[in-house]
């Protein structure tokens, strides 16, 4: 296991005491961007990306001159009006940058598709809300199963090219939230495995200089923890240990089950849709890519 | 291959509701002691020197094959160096434990005894299996996973015994999805609960009940088999029926008369775990006896003979004799007090390769005395 | 070349609509969904074609008209919007706005005229439809349907005039909606039609606009002469044929066009291209031609019809014809008539 990347503020004391790290970069403001890339980029560390989760619609974003050559994991409340966002496309389509939209509200499960259909790499987000299956099931087949090309909408298409039957498949780390891949800071150095978990102050190092190699994770009572969490789903005899998508779920909507049902119906769908695309893709040329 | 059941111990550290070990009379120690072991790593090395094309499958087996702990075992892992010092090659061990005991020092010791791959048995229902008369379900669960996760950790395969009771009935899609969920990559088993005496009733199925259990999951089985590989008895059902009776377990493959021993913690030996409990085929002690020589014991006759009876009686023109042989002779003396008679499970095979198994796979199960697939003209 | 149907509300009422039973007047109506947008765009694309008309009802009356159109721009299709000019004032607004996003001919509005004194406008049309022609009359090409025999053209050159629409007018003639009330030409009257269009041989010349036909017209009812100035005042032959292209409904169900809207209905998900529709399509025209060659009697033995010059008129007619016959051969549009609630047609379904 390589050691995870580290989710960091842009700090520059933080990021000149890191050496020989891989960084992705959280920047508040969309403004912000260009000179976080540079900040790690002139330190001792690689770029993995810059994160921003911007607070206004995608239409409304200046896409900067300065994103040129950055790539940017980029969340935004909605799209807009697509009247608004078609100048922006060409520019989004060009640049190296993600679409991050959240999956319980109905018009962005129509900008992911506008976004995937126009050449534009997009993900859907699950933070809690209840998302309207059914359209989300859609969306999900019109990713995988379209013909015409069209840019990846994660997690699905993530999922579909991991999975590996019979064995599952996680897909946190599309939205950073695998601690195999990504650990997260904050501005003093203290490393936690969940953007949620730092916020609430759970922490798993005071300092990052604790979590120096692999060796110290792999063993880490917290990561281990996590594991076992899995497990108890099924000492419990959760919903989630007898659901049919546990393959490609496992668990990871578990906590809003009471506030979202529908999920287990969702992800067996994507099983079978996965299968699918696989007997679809053996029996077809390579499929077109938007991007070489 | 010559397998040689283990009784490391009739007591058990569970009382599944479903399983008498527990439950019924017992004469004689609980544990076996160590003399009995180094007895039987005696006789194995002398077995294997006189039969030099033999190879022998130890299964530890119980009660709770666990509950002697480490030291037990650590023990074993010496006789073996010590006895079978030319022969171990030739043996084998596995076995079958609840897992609520396993630990890194049992780990190691059944590394050293050459396993990588454990079985166990699970039931998510609540109720069916753990300890006490009610049986705690959610402590025996939690040390279950505790088990497994350290098996796992530990880079050990398992292979997991769902035994299909009444209460799994109603839920059948649940059992298989949380079962195949658990062990993603199959290696579950489905069982039909047996059920001897008057109890447990509540637990009891028909044959026809586990027919149609088994019938009603096998379609999702079938249609996504990369999915959920090595689910019995589907993947054996399908495997025969293309290719021939190739893939049989002891009850069905006519054969067991004379592969199996079952040594129980005094060192008596029987023919297997259940002939034991019922007193039945009593070969003598690993004191009395070579294993060699209790495996020439006239009273196999008995079971051999079956394969002679039956297809001139009940089992008459039946196109699956050879995927069955009538079945486990102890369940047919179950029920008749009689090995010479087909087991009451027959009409669970027979419903579920006609209602289920042909008419969905498009697959037909007949097959020659020779055991080749018979597809029809 | 795909005709979508963006929504089925329309805020005219045409006499001569045949679109009439599609449409739903009153309330919301059916839009088309931005998930079936991207299918069609999808759908095209497989399909190596780049054109796309977007029609209704009244296409800008879909809320999201503006947004539609810059996609489907956005996914490089030329497009072309049949309207009657009649859109919220905040659509035009919207739309001029982003009319740069459509360079060179990439958009043009066909407007669907009305003589505004044979045909009682509809409440606020005149101002509507003058707004609308003067924010985008260069992008307009001016349409007018024929329903009458005493049809007027000089209106329409007074506004190509007063707002610099495009000099070609595109002229139908009002079509039969089989077993529905519509008004249309008859077949009869074609010959009249030819030569009160040909009258306005002054008008056309004199402003320079060129003349098309839509669908349906017969070649026979314009005399060679009419035929040899039609052909030097537009520089190519005039084209007399039935069917151009399929209808997508808003709920993505196909149909030859408006007035066999109930013959042979399908849905695009049937389909994997668009040539695969109209193979589907073109069968089953030909189907009628073969049941009944044209709507003279001289289509029988016509050398246009066999040279492909002319199609015999529109199946329209034909099939409004069989209405009224005791039986055809074709089980299918025995069924079709039945469909359409022709007495006497046993139901097969
Ligand atoms: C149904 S309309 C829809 C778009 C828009 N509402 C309009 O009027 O342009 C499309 C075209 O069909 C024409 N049309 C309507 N009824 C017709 C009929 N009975 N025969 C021939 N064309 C007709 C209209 O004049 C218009 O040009
Ligand atoms: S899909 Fe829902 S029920 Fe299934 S594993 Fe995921 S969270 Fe649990
Ligand atoms: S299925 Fe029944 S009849 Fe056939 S061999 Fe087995 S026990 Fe005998
Ligand atoms: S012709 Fe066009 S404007 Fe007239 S009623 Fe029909 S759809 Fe409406
Ligand atoms: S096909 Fe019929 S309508 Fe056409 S030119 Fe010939 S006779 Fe006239
Ligand atoms: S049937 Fe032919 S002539 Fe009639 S409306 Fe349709 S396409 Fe036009």
């Amino acid at each position: 296991m390589p050691l995870p990347t580290l989710v960091c503020p842009d700090a520059p004391g933080l990021i000149e005491r890191l050496h020989g790290r891989t960084l992705a970069v959280r920047v508040d403001e969309p403004e912000a961007i260009a000179g976080a890339a540079r900040g790690v980029r002139s330190s001792d560390n690689e770029l993995c990306c810059v994160i921003c989760d911007a607070l206004r619609p995608l239409a409304d974003l200046d896409l900067r001159d300065d994103w040129d050559g950055v790539p940017i994991a980029l969340g935004v409340p909605e799209a807009g009006r697509f009247r608004d966002l078609a100048p922006s496309i060409p520019r989004l389509r060009d640049l190296d940058l993600r679409v991050y939209l959240a999956a319980d509200r109905p018009d962005n499960l129509v900008a992911l598709r506008l976004l995937s259909s126009l050449g534009v790499p997009c993900c859907a987000t699950f933070a809690g809300g209840a998302p309207d299956w059914a359209a989300l099931t859609d969306l999900m087949t019109y990713a995988l199963l379209a013909s015409v090309p069209h840019a990846p909408i994660d997690p699905f298409e993530h999922i579909a090219d991991h999975y590996e039957p019979p064995f599952a498949t996680e897909w946190g780390a599309t939205c950073f939230a695998d601690p195999r891949c990504y650990l997260h800071l904050d501005e003093e150095g203290r490393v936690a495995l969940a953007r949620s978990e730092l916020l609430a102050g759970v922490v798993i190092a005071e300092d990052v200089a604790d979590i120096a190699d692999e060796a110290d994770l792999v063993s880490h009572p917290a990561l281990v923890e996590r594991a076992v969490r899995r497990l108890r789903l099924f000492e419990q005899d959760h919903p989630c240990a007898r659901c049919p998508g546990w393959r490609v779920c496992l668990g990871t909507l578990a906590d809003s089950l009471d506030t979202a049902p529908g999920c287990a119906a969702f992800f067996t769908e994507m099983l079978d849709v996965i299968d699918q695309r696989r007997d679809q893709r053996s029996r077809d040329r390579e499929p077109v890519k938007w991007r070489p | 291959m010559a397998t040689l059941i283990l009784k490391a111990t009739e007591a058990c550290n569970s009382s599944c509701a479903y399983c008498d070990v527990v439950h019924k009379p017992r004469q004689g120690p609980a544990q076996m002691s160590l003399p009995v072991l180094e007895r039987v790593f005696h006789r194995i090395d002398e077995f294997l020197r006189e039969s030099p094309d033999e190879e022998l499958e130890v299964v530890w087996h119980g009660g709770e094959p666990l509950l002697p702990g480490p030291a037990f075992y650590a023990r074993a892992v010496e006789l073996q160096q010590q006895h079978c010092a030319e022969t171990s090659a030739r043996v084998s061990h596995s076995v079958q434990t609840n897992l609520s005991l396993f630990s890194r020092e049992f780990a190691r010791l059944f590394r050293q005894l050459g396993m990588d791959c454990i079985g166990t048995s699970y039931d998510p229902i609540a109720g069916v299996r753990g300890p006490g008369d009610r049986p705690d379900t959610a402590a025996y669960n939690a040390k279950f996973m505790r088990g497994l996760r350290i098996a796992e950790e530990e880079g050990f395969g398992w292979g997991v015994i769902y035994v299909v009771t009444k209460l799994a009935l109603e839920r059948p899609a649940d059992v298989f999805y949380f079962m195949t969920n658990l062990k993603l990559d199959g290696g579950v088993n489905f069982h039909p609960v047996l059920v001897y005496g008057p109890e447990p009733r509540h637990l009891a199925i028909t044959p026809g009940e586990f027919a149609d259990f088994l019938g009603a999951i096998f379609p999702v089985w079938w249609r996504h088999q990369d999915r959920y590989p090595e689910v019995e008895p589907f993947r054996s059902f399908v495997r025969n029926a293309r290719e021939g009776a190739i893939s049989l377990g002891c009850g069905d493959s006519g054969r067991c008369s004379h592969s199996h021993w079952n040594v129980a913690p005094d060192g008596s030996v029987s023919h297997c775990g259940r002939s034991a409990d019922w007193g039945l085929l009593p070969y003598g002690t690993v004191f009395d006896h070579s294993l060699a020589e209790m495996r020439r014991d006239p009273q196999r006759q008995a079971l051999a003979h079956r394969n002679e009876v039956l297809p001139r009686g009940e089992c008459q023109g039946c196109r699956l004799w050879a995927i069955c042989h009538g079945g486990c002779p102890l369940d047919a003396w179950a029920d008749q007090h009689s090995f010479d008679h087909r087991t009451p499970w027959c009409q669970a095979k027979k419903k579920f390769v006609e209602e289920y198994f042909e008419p969905i796979t498009g697959l037909r199960c007949e097959f020659d005395a020779e055991g080749r697939t018979v597809q029809p003209a | 070349m795909a005709n979508l149907l963006l929504t089925n509300r329309c805020l005219r009422a045409c006499p001569y609509c045949f679109a009439g039973r599609e449409l739903e007047p009153g309330g919301r109506g059916t839009s088309v969904s931005w998930e079936d947008a991207v299918y069609v765009a999808d759908f095209l694309f497989r399909s190596g074609e780049d054109r796309l008309a977007l029609l209704g009802g009244e296409p800008m009356l879909h809320p999201e008209f503006v947004d539609l159109l810059l996609y489907f721009r956005a996914r490089g299709l030329h497009l072309t919007v049949f309207t009657s000019g009649m859109g919220p004032a905040a659509t035009l607004r919207a739309l001029e706005a982003h009319l740069p996003a459509f360079d060179g001919d990439t958009l043009q509005f066909v407007c669907n005229l009305n003589d505004p004194e044979q045909t009682p406008p509809a409440r606020g049309e005149p101002a509507r439809v003058h707004r609308f022609l003067t924010a985008f009359g260069p992008w307009v090409m001016p349409a007018f349907t024929i329903y009458r025999p005493d049809f007027r053209l000089e209106f329409l050159f007074d506004l190509i005039g007063q707002h610099g629409l495009t000099r070609h007018l595109r002229l139908g003639v009002a079509h039969p909606v089989p077993g529905a009330p519509s008004r249309h030409v008859s077949p009869a009257q074609y010959r009249e039609i030819a030569g009160r269009l040909c009258s306005y041989r002054p008008l056309f010349e004199r402003f320079r606009v060129k003349p098309g036909f839509d669908c349906g017209f017969p070649m026979c009812q314009f005399t060679d002469a009419q035929l040899g100035w039609l052909q030097r005042l537009c520089g190519e032959a005039a084209r007399f044929e039935c069917g151009a292209a399929i209808d997508i409904a808003p709920d993505m169900s196909l149909y030859h066009c408006f007035p066999l809207s109930r013959f042979q209905r399908r849905s695009l998900y049937e389909f994997d291209t668009l040539a695969d529709v109209n193979r589907f399509y073109d069968r089953l025209r030909d189907d009628l031609h073969a049941e009944l060659p044209g709507i003279f009697e001289e289509c029988d033995d016509c050398i246009q019809r066999r040279e492909g010059s002319c199609a015999g008129g529109g199946a329209c007619h034909l099939m409004s014809r069989m209405i009224g016959e005791a039986s055809v051969r074709l089980p299918e549009i025995d069924r079709a008539l039945a469909d359409v609630g022709v007495p006497g047609r046993a139901r097969t379904d």
